[in-house]
């Protein structure tokens, strides 16, 4: 498969941004004070008990999570909206709030348990230490198992989000399959992607966080590009494979028309091939339409 | 895609770019101290961003990240001769003894008494 370089994903987002800079970056900003106020709303005293402490501060670091993460479904959409020339607005930030919603929270609740296990080493020493107001090696430590940890997480996840908007009739567990299956063979693309971006994100530091919402808005429209092209270049394999082979006579079960669960009375496959994973003709969501760019 | 709004936007972007390089050059001149460390990055993304699908950055925010990077570096040799100027000054009893005496006609409060507040405060 023939995948678009780095260089020309990073150039469509920027044309993206440059037709669009306003709602790209409004976007960001608003997202950004979302999680500040849904982090401070949420933020109490925590029980004496030390133990008590920790599950309480995972649990209402579970709670925050899930609902950031609805709202994280919602600006991604609003990037790939960008990418393939739709309309939408800024507060489709709350989109998955009203439409798809079982989907979404189930989606954004296996982020929040992932993400949660990754901060426990973090949680741990800073209830456990009271060392909130000060760096030591402990806490320096816990934090680079949980920003790798995450990176790791969202590496072998990321898809997951972009297939709830683009497959919305899918179910949870098959889009966390399915996305998983689709990073195969991209997931150094995808490594070498996000660390292109810390020189960026070096100076948007630099500018006290000012430059951060231009960098991450960038930063999300090239992920956005980058889940285009892995679709598109697996729908044009998928094509090229069908071409130099004779075709089959294929059977489906009327209730499954795009032919994505497996027959009744059948396991769901563990080590499918690839024309188990849905392209781009299957998609009732952003990759079935024309793009013009 | 419009072209014609792509390249409009393009070139404010790049204008953009070039007039927030400019600011962080005046910066450094009237020394202002971190403003320019807060004002060049920005240039320097937005004029970064501009390039769009082209091989080239636009003309103007080729001219604004220079000049943002200009402004980093030498905002960092102007902040990095004046805490050397400064720490020779506390070295020198006469010239510490001279600068206790002002900041106390200033203030109130000699520069040792500042420097005891400030120790204080950071433990």
């Amino acid at each position: 498969m023939v995948h678009t370089d780095a260089r020309d994903l990073k150039a469509q987002a920027r044309v993206v941004m440059i037709c669009r800079m306003g709602k790209a970056v409004g976007s960001m900003i608003l997202y950004m004070i979302l999680v500040l106020i849904i982090s401070e709303l949420t933020s109490f005293n925590l029980p004496r008990n030390k133990a008590a402490a920790l599950l309480f501060t995972i649990l209402v670091n579970f709670v925050v999570a899930v609902l950031v993460g609805v709202i994280q479904i919602g600006l991604k959409s609003i990037y790939l909206d960008m990418l393939f020339d739709n309309t939408s607005g800024i507060f489709s930030l709350f989109r998955y709030y009203r439409e798809n919603q079982n989907s979404a929270v189930v989606i954004s609740a296996f982020f929040a348990l992932l993400d949660t296990i990754c901060s426990l080493p973090v949680l741990a020493v800073l209830i456990f230490e009271e060392t909130a107001s000060v760096i030591t090696l402990p806490l320096v430590l816990a934090l680079i198992v949980r920003t790798l940890s995450q990176f790791i997480v969202r590496t072998l996840f990321f898809p997951v989000q972009y297939l709830l908007m683009d497959y919305p009739e899918m179910l949870p567990a098959a889009m966390i399959r399915t996305g998983q299956r689709l990073m195969r063979g991209r997931r150094m693309d995808y490594v070498k992607l996000s660390l292109s971006f810390i020189p960026m994100h070096l100076l948007g530091f630099m500018s006290m966080g000012i430059g951060t919402f231009w960098v991450l808005a960038y930063q999300n429209c090239t992920y956005a590009a980058f889940y285009k092209d892995m679709i598109t270049a697996r729908t044009k394999h998928k094509k090229a494979s069908a071409a130099a082979e004779p075709a089959a006579e294929k059977t489906r079960e009327p209730l499954d028309p795009q032919g994505i669960y497996p027959p009744p009375g059948e396991a769901y496959p563990e080590d499918s091939t690839e024309e188990d994973i849905p392209s781009e003709e299957d998609a009732s969501g952003y990759t079935s339409q024309d793009t013009d760019m | 895609m419009d072209m014609t709004l792509y390249r409009f936007n393009q070139e404010k972007q790049a204008r953009l770019s070039f007039l927030i390089g400019l600011a962080s050059i005046f910066a450094v001149v009237f020394r202002t101290g971190l403003t320019a460390y807060f004002i060049a990055p920005l240039g320097i993304i937005i004029g970064l961003l501009s390039k769009g699908a082209d091989p080239v950055l636009p003309r103007q925010a080729r001219f604004g990240v220079i000049l943002g990077v200009i402004a980093l570096v030498a905002n960092t040799l102007v902040l990095g001769f004046t805490f050397v100027q400064f720490s020779r000054m506390l070295s020198d009893p006469v010239q510490r003894e001279i600068l206790n005496e002002t900041i106390y006609k200033q203030t109130g409060l000699t520069l040792d008494d500042l420097i005891q507040r400030a120790g204080n405060l950071i433990r």
